[in-house]
């Protein structure tokens, strides 16, 4: 909880999600604006270890990719053999995103252990 | 990266039919078909061949006098030879020159792409990689001490070119065209960003090139500021009645200044928001399906553009239009305020 509530803490920032090279959740936490409608929906089946590891394949050799859409921007960092996402408005500072979450690598590139990881960060 | 395949057969209704089975079982390769050795060995010479397939009869060279080509000349393209004039001795002495697979023609369908498939995943075993950093990648190799082939792609200028290493040290290079040794390497080594195909091994004989490889990426990069500084420098001449092909013409990537989007993006000052050059590169369709995957989970709305950042100032943004368009950034862009000018329907572009 306390290694995402820094990043979340940033202007405009809505969510934050950690996948490990192979796929496999590793964390998450979203801003209330989300939350509701992350709880609701069916997002942990899309982004399953399957598909998440055919979309890190295609991200790599990338050190981060930074996606615009119409009402959100996405930024995707690796964190040693980690990968995070965060989900941020447009208006968000990506740069203040990319200060912090340097800061807090350490902690995310130690992230290995998906079960007991992913109850930390449980909602 | 897509892999050019040279298709040698006289028979025009074989060559077709090898064609049609490449071109539908897989969107990464090209085809091109040539009917005589002679029309065979100058495609060999002149483009970038990553595969031949090829019959043992022509009119003018045979199928081993090809192969003979491909040894002294590009050693590193692998080689089918499919025809009806098999026997097992000749089969051996093929094999004996370095082809790859015999098959019988009439050819099936099924074992035809079973080799192909071989050869085509024998040429990147080692990997393949987009809007990677040439220079860093080399400097890996030389670390790793690794022998291998690169296939480097330079989707700006659509220029390609073959590395090779030995225990880390750079052997050889080639530009299809004639271009070799240090002066291929030169021309190669100052690209980026590139899309490169890994093959774990070294068939070239011939060492051109001497020199380290530290000495070459600085000669390289001298060579690439000397040439953009003459194209900035370019004096204002009088006019001439005779039209000139001025060395600003010959340096000048093909694909960036004709672009649509870049004369688009030019009127409204491409540089000041370091743009380098705009090409077409199919290579990223994945991320870009990827990107809209992710934009769906996260009620993101419709997808503008994709930033990628390789590291050591590679650059480049995506739109997820048709045509693949790909922005090649300067360090020290402005990407927030390119993506918000893109907002402006470029030409052929519709969010």
């Amino acid at each position: 909880m306390k290694i995402f509530s820094e990043i979340l803490a940033l202007q405009d920032v809505e969510g934050v999600v950690l996948f490990s090279q192979q796929g496999e959740l590793l964390g998450w936490e979203f801003a209330p604006v989300l939350r509701s409608k992350m709880e609701q929906g069916t997002w942990q089946t899309v982004l399953d270890p399957d598909g998440v590891r055919r979309m890190i394949q295609s991200f790599e050799g990338m050190e981060e990719v930074e996606l615009f859409f119409e009402e959100k921007k996405v930024l995707l960092r690796r964190a040693g053999t980690n990968h995070l996402i965060v989900v941020m408005g447009r208006n968000a500072s990506t740069d203040m995103i990319r200060l912090v979450s340097d800061t807090l690598m350490p902690s995310l590139r130690k992230a290995v252990k998906a079960k007991k990881f992913s109850k930390l960060f449980r909602l | 990266m897509r892999i050019k395949v040279l298709i040698a057969d006289p028979d025009p209704e074989s060559a077709r039919q090898m064609l049609a089975w490449i071109e539908e079982y897989g969107k990464n390769f090209q085809c091109v078909t040539a009917s005589t050795g002679k029309a065979a060995t100058d495609l060999l010479r002149q483009e970038n061949i990553g595969i031949l397939v090829t019959e043992l009869i022509f009119s003018d060279l045979d199928g081993f006098g090809l192969l003979d080509f491909i040894n002294t000349h590009s050693p590193e393209v692998p080689v089918i030879v499919v025809s009806s004039h098999g026997r097992p001795k000749t089969r051996e002495i093929l094999i004996r020159k370095g082809a790859q697979a015999f098959l019988e023609k009439p050819l099936e369908a099924k074992k035809f792409l079973q080799t192909f498939d071989l050869t085509a995943r024998r040429i990147q075993e080692g990997g393949s990689l987009n809007g990677a950093s040439l220079d860093t990648f080399a400097q890996m190799i030389e670390m790793e001490q690794k022998t291998c082939t690169l296939r480097v792609l330079h989707p700006p200028s659509q220029g390609y070119g073959l590395l090779f290493f030995k225990n880390g040290d750079i052997v050889h290079a080639r530009m299809p065209g004639g271009l070799g040794g240090v002066d291929a390497a030169y021309e190669i080594l100052a690209w980026q960003p590139v899309s490169l195909m890994i093959e774990n091994q070294c068939r070239i004989q011939t060492e051109a090139i001497q020199a380290d490889l530290q000495a070459l990426l600085m000669e390289a990069m001298r060579l690439k500021d000397e040439r953009s500084e003459r194209r900035t420098e370019v004096p204002v001449a009088p006019r001439s009645t005779l039209p000139t092909k001025s060395e600003e013409d010959v340096h000048k990537p093909n694909s960036a200044p004709q672009d649509p989007v870049y004369a688009w993006l030019e009127t409204i000052g491409a540089q000041s928001l370091g743009i380098e050059s705009v090409y077409q590169d199919a290579a990223w369709r994945d991320l870009v399906t990827h990107a809209q995957i992710i934009g769906s989970v996260f009620d993101a709305g419709k997808l503008k553009a994709c930033y990628l950042n390789a590291g050591h100032g590679s650059q480049s943004i995506l739109l997820p239009d048709e045509q693949d368009t790909v922005l090649a950034l300067l360090p020290g862009c402005k990407r927030e305020q390119i993506v918000a000018v893109l907002a402006h329907h470029p030409p052929r572009f519709q969010w």
